[in-house]
């Protein structure tokens, strides 16, 4: 039957776990959103090379499993460059990278969302460019992108458990280590899935109401 | 920093059997999540409040804990409850039940998006239920169905490779076996990202041909895609 007591006495570690967590995925959107908006900015460039880099990158991260990136940015490129990271460093550092991908996604579609007449209305007005990007077109792709946003950051949150497979000390690694003292492994990782649950629920209940609130004022 | 063709040349089995491994996997567990999938979203469509909120919970349970965490849970806690599964099986199951809660929403969204007049027409019309399903509902579903299975058949590919870690001898844990012997991360790693690059590249444009080769013969109407 389940025992609770010896796994429920290191709840703090759990917590701080969960803080990992939460952490890292927050460093991986952050970083994402640049990484993002780089190969945004290189799909739009003018030299075509630039273009199907972009595109390639894009399809590679979509078409290949997070865990074969993380080894690859862990275990592949120290051998490459010869710089050897930390599995913190390379943990935040392969999320961004995959999130990057995504999040450029998101951006285009923000953008196109915005219709054309919007920048002609705004031409019309006789607003300068300046004031055309920060009063006119980016609130609207704010609001466009934040639903998906989101949802990107609770994928992140779910695909940071990959993490601990390169010692990263996130929930999912806390539930393994507590389990190997406590020989209790359901019960640690019950408690991991609830912090999980609790976490996620959360984050896809926001972003499930941003995206109402988008329908509501569209309408 | 040389790139040592040698050690995939010689190992080239392991990646084959490894390759073998995921596909199977993928083709057992991901008609099985469809299968079982479909199931919960006539149940959510049809049945009464009990079991709609049992399949609700179920659906949210499985969106909302991560994939890794449900293979750990499993793995650990049947053998709790006394039963052995080899780690192959544990795995089937996970990624079976997983694939269930997502390809229910497509089939759901799927079902939703048809209007009800559609039925209804078909049925003044004089057609059979059979007719009605397979000639005005099945197609529009399908139209709506695909290109989503699609996205998320390539997620579920990929989850795979966590399958890894709980030692089912798939792709991933065929080069990390590889890399034990050869101490070769990059030439192994490198290999085995353009084995599920290429497996993925391959099914997407196998769907984009499928819905080229079907949208004239069913007159599917475009739906939108789900971003996965």
């Amino acid at each position: 039957m389940l025992h609770f007591d010896k796994t429920f006495a290191q709840f703090d570690q759990f917590l701080l776990g969960a803080g990992v967590t939460l952490f890292v995925s927050l460093l991986g959107a952050i970083f994402g959103l640049a990484v993002g908006l780089l190969l945004f900015f290189m799909r739009e460039a003018r030299w075509k090379p630039v273009r199907l880099l972009a595109r390639l990158y894009i399809s590679f991260v979509r078409g290949t499993p997070l865990l074969v990136q993380i080894f690859l940015v862990y275990y592949a490129l120290p051998g490459l460059t010869g710089i050897d990271l930390r599995p913190f460093t390379a943990g935040v550092l392969a999320l961004s990278l995959n999130s990057g991908a995504f999040a450029a996604e998101i951006i285009r579609g923000g953008l196109t969302r915005v219709s054309h007449g919007q920048y002609e209305a705004a031409d019309a007005l006789g607003l300068p460019r300046f004031v055309t990007w920060f009063k006119v077109i980016l609130p609207q792709v704010v609001r466009f992108i934040l639903p998906p946003l989101v949802n990107e950051f609770t994928l992140l949150v779910k695909a940071s458990t990959l993490l601990s497979v390169i010692t990263v000390v996130d929930l999912t690694r806390t539930a393994q280590n507590i389990m190997n003292t406590t020989y209790r492994p359901v019960e640690a990782f019950i408690i991991a899935a609830a912090l999980y649950f609790v976490m996620l629920f959360v984050l896809s209940t926001l972003a499930r109401q941003l995206e109402k609130r988008n329908r509501v004022q569209r309408s | 920093m040389s790139f040592d063709l040698a050690i995939i040349t010689d190992n080239w089995q392991y990646f084959a059997l490894g390759l073998a491994k995921t596909v199977l996997i993928c083709a057992i567990s991901l008609p099985l999540g469809f299968a079982l999938g479909s199931l919960i979203a006539i149940i959510r469509l049809r049945a009464g409040p009990i079991l709609n909120a049992v399949a609700l919970t179920y659906i949210e349970l499985i969106r909302n804990i991560p994939f890794l965490v449900q293979v750990f849970l499993l793995f650990f806690a049947l053998p709790f409850a006394g039963i052995r599964l080899s780690p192959m099986t544990a795995g089937i199951i996970a990624l079976s039940s997983y694939a269930a809660a997502y390809f229910s929403e497509i089939v759901r969204g799927g079902i939703l998006s048809i209007p009800p007049g559609q039925g209804e027409a078909a049925r003044a019309l004089g057609l059979a239920y059979g007719q009605t399903f397979r000639k005005v509902l099945f197609p529009q579903v399908i139209g709506y169905v695909l290109p989503a299975a699609t996205n998320l058949t390539i997620t579920l590919i990929k989850e795979s490779a966590a399958l890894s870690i709980i030692t089912v001898g798939e792709l991933t844990y065929m080069s990390q076996d590889v890399i034990g012997r050869t101490f070769a991360p990059v030439e192994v790693f490198t290999l085995i990202a353009l084995i599920y690059w290429g497996l993925n590249s391959l099914l997407a444009q196998f769907a984009a041909w499928l819905e080229n080769v079907l949208q004239p013969q069913m007159g599917l109407t475009r739906a939108p895609t789900r971003s996965s």
